[in-house]
């Protein structure tokens, strides 16, 4: 992959949220509609392509957990907001290339995480969970050694304590599980296709209606890992 | 029974079929003093039933227990089949060379001191694998307490051979559990088919300890402990094979917070080793035991009980508190206790004393109509199309009789005999009802084998736990196995 050569020629360990969303959606794995901005300009046509409200979110090729360093606005309605928390953001990114990521905000109460680890005996794992604050704080999770079946897939959906979230509960539809198996092979087939990609993040996956996207995702990469 | 003799066959081409089947053992280590560990193994081999041939290996001594002795290997008749080491680390590489010189092309290397060590002790076993490699001889170890065959009788661990013939097959990376453990099977009932120690696993490993368990047709369930698999995507393509058609029970330990690593991203720091174990287990349908007594427990009932066909369980004691643990447990284990319906209940109540409790749980309350308890309530309710196996308490067998008789000291009569007689007529025929309606029983009760009723039942078949919520556990290991079979079906084009 491109995005994966280009940063190990930088010299980078991961990969942007921006480059990671790329990959995820080579493979398949539904992302957030989004685009670079680097100035005003930009943003205004980026945001109206894409739609208000929108998520802006600072934007760094060596930026993980974003959230705790204050680099993500939601919910912004008019390009008076946008332009507000373009200027604030880029003030608070510690890099030249004051850029940020203009994203479509999506809407559901419900947020997973899917993820994959490279262990060095068990080669790639696909990991399935509860995702937002409650990953590490439950760790409500489960795992299989990729590749993975389609049953592999719905088994572990299973497995996990809060495993009825994925159910028509309060009002909201039941998640489209086949979906969900889908992103969760797809992960695991990245992990076997890629030696160089030793973890990854989709956290949040959040259910828009029934159907998952990929909100955040951070791809972890070692060049000496094959 | 089991026929005490060296098999010809070979079971799957495995590099074990020799190790566990040898028609000649050269032991290394053994003398005619007991102080050493050696000797105590050698022991169990020359009078513990083996039938093949024994060449004692020593230094000095001429003769050993009363066989000759032979100063090498280079020295015996004939090449044996396996040579099994208990000398101090220096002497190995060169006994495995004359193995090898002489055709010796199976070891159990019991020896310690190697990779447990460090980095000296690794390149000693590597040492070890290069003798080997150059010869053609696999071997089990170094650092194990080596195997159980019951089948022909063979023992090379430590303890003494109280192990009854029986169909649980073991793998364990700890020694202690293949023979240490040998007395309390003995007090579960549990009887062995094949047990293994793999001790480091230079060379033989649990891979092949599992695939030469699945062909065994000795062997009815399997049970691993495990403290770290060198080959886990092998041993996750050979369980998937074995587990459609032979239950696997495991035990992981070592999967504590320390084995996590320090990273960038949530997945690999939540990512320690007892959780991706537990995803492997699952993906190859293999039970996991969070406890040594569960792993034994579970592996006992799957090899003798037929599984439930679903999780409907009829609970038939003759004491109120058992009866409640049991049914309480049952839900805990996602086992499900239902009341029979009110004619199941007319009938049960015509035949039970006034105090019983027709409903599922039965209580019968304490009496000694013993019909009633092993025979008339368990053909009356198995045979109900509604109920898929039975949890039972209530086997008080003649050690009750024999402690009053003891007490009474002739001051009242209490006829023995035909207790006995009768307990065991019962017992006979409550042994054979899980065969015929194709649903399993286990049972708890507070004696062990010291009540004769306990270890009939036990020898003919039905486990018998010291508690009842272990035996509501194994029962629910038989019906999550019955469910991973069942997947196994469904998916069986994707597998």
């Amino acid at each position: 992959m491109d995005v994966i050569k280009k940063a190990i020629e930088q010299g980078r360990k991961m990969l942007s949220e921006h480059e990671s969303k790329k990959l995820l959606a080579a493979y398949g794995i539904p992302v957030t509609k989004e685009r670079l901005a680097r100035n005003v300009g930009e943003l205004k046509q980026a945001a109206s392509d894409i739609g208000y409200p929108i998520v802006l979110k600072g934007h760094s090729p060596s930026l993980a957990h974003k959230t705790e360093k204050g680099l993500i606005r939601v919910d912004i309605r008019n390009e008076q907001e946008a332009i507000e928390a373009f200027n604030e953001i880029t003030e608070n990114v510690e890099n030249n290339e004051k850029a940020v990521l203009v994203q479509e905000m999506i809407k559901g109460q419900r947020e997973l995480v899917v993820g994959l680890t490279r262990d060095p005996q068990f080669g790639p794992c696909v990991m399935f969970g509860l995702g937002g604050i409650f990953t590490e704080i439950l760790k409500d999770i489960s795992f299989r050694v990729a590749p993975l079946e389609k049953h592999d897939a719905l088994e572990m959906m299973r497995e996990i304590k809060g495993h009825k979230i994925l159910d028509a509960v309060r009002g909201m539809p039941a998640a489209d599980i086949d979906a969900l198996a889908d992103i969760l092979m797809a992960v695991g087939r990245i992990g076997l296709e890629n030696d160089d990609v030793k973890e990854i993040d989709i956290n949040p996956l959040i259910l828009q209606g029934s159907k998952p996207v990929a909100v955040d995702a951070l791809v972890v990469l070692d060049p000496n890992g094959a | 029974m089991v026929k005490l003799l060296v098999k010809d066959i070979e079971v799957s081409g495995s590099p074990l079929d020799k190790i566990l089947n040898p028609r000649s053992i050269a032991f290394l280590g053994g003398s005619n003093s007991i102080e050493n560990i050696g000797t105590s193994q050698l022991l169990n081999i020359i009078k513990g039933g083996y039938q093949g041939k024994v060449y004692p290996v020593h230094p000095r001594e001429k003769e050993i227990m009363g066989l000759k002795a032979y100063l090498s290997v280079t020295d015996l008749p004939e090449p044996a089949d396996v040579a099994v080491m208990v000398i101090p680390n220096t002497a190995v590489p060169e006994a495995l060379e004359q193995c090898g010189k002489k055709g010796i092309r199976g070891a159990i290397i019991i020896t310690a001191g190697y990779e447990e060590m460090g980095p000296e002790g690794r390149r000693l076993q590597d040492h070890l694998v290069q003798i080997a490699r150059k010869h053609g001889i696999r071997f089990l170890g170094p650092n194990c307490i080596g195997i159980i065959n019951s089948e022909i009788g063979l023992n090379t661990t430590w303890f003494a051979h109280l192990y009854k013939p029986g169909h649980v097959g073991i793998a364990s990376q700890s020694g202690s559990y293949v023979t240490q453990t040998l007395p309390y099977f003995a007090n579960l009932g549990l009887g062995l088919s094949k047990a293994i120690s793999v001790g480091n696993q230079a060379d033989i490993d649990m891979v092949d300890c599992l695939e030469y368990l699945g062909a065994d047709p000795q062997t009815r369930a399997i049970a691993l402990y495990i403290e770290g698999l060198k080959r886990p995507r092998q041993f996750m393509e050979v369980a998937r094979k074995i587990t459609p058609r032979k239950p696997v029970v495991a035990i992981y330990v070592g999967g504590t917070d320390a084995g996590r690593r320090a990273s960038l991203s949530h997945t690999g720091s939540i990512s320690g080793p007892d959780e991706l174990y537990d995803g492997l287990f699952r993906q190859c349908g293999i039970l996991r035991a969070w406890t040594l007594t569960d792993l034994f427990d579970w592996a006992l009932a799957l090899a003798q009980q037929p599984l439930p066909s679903n999780n409907r369980i009829i609970v038939l004691s003759n004491s109120g508190g058992p009866a409640t643990s049991t049914a309480d447990e049952c839900n805990r284990q996602g086992l499900e206790v239902p009341p029979f319906d009110i004619e199941i209940q007319k009938k049960i109540r015509a035949i039970t004393p006034l105090t019983a409790s027709p409903k599922n749980p039965i209580d019968i309350t304490m009496n000694y109509d013993l019909e009633l308890i092993f025979k008339k309530l368990p053909e009356l309710t198995l045979q109900l199309d509604q109920y898929d196996g039975m949890l039972f308490y209530g086997i008080f067998g003649p050690i009750h009789f024999e402690h009053k008789i003891k007490m009474a000291d002739r001051s009242i009569e209490i006829p023995l005999d035909f207790f006995r007689n009768w307990m065991l007529e019962v017992c006979e025929a409550f042994v054979q009802i899980p065969e015929k309606y194709r649903k399993p029983i286990i049972c708890s009760c507070f004696c062990g084998r010291e009540d004769e009723a306990v270890a009939f039942l036990q020898d003919h078949g039905i486990p018998v736990y010291p508690a009842p919520e272990r035996a509501v556990r194994a029962m629910a290991a038989l019906w999550r196995y019955k469910q991973i079979k069942d997947n196994f079906k469904l998916s069986g084009n994707t597998r």
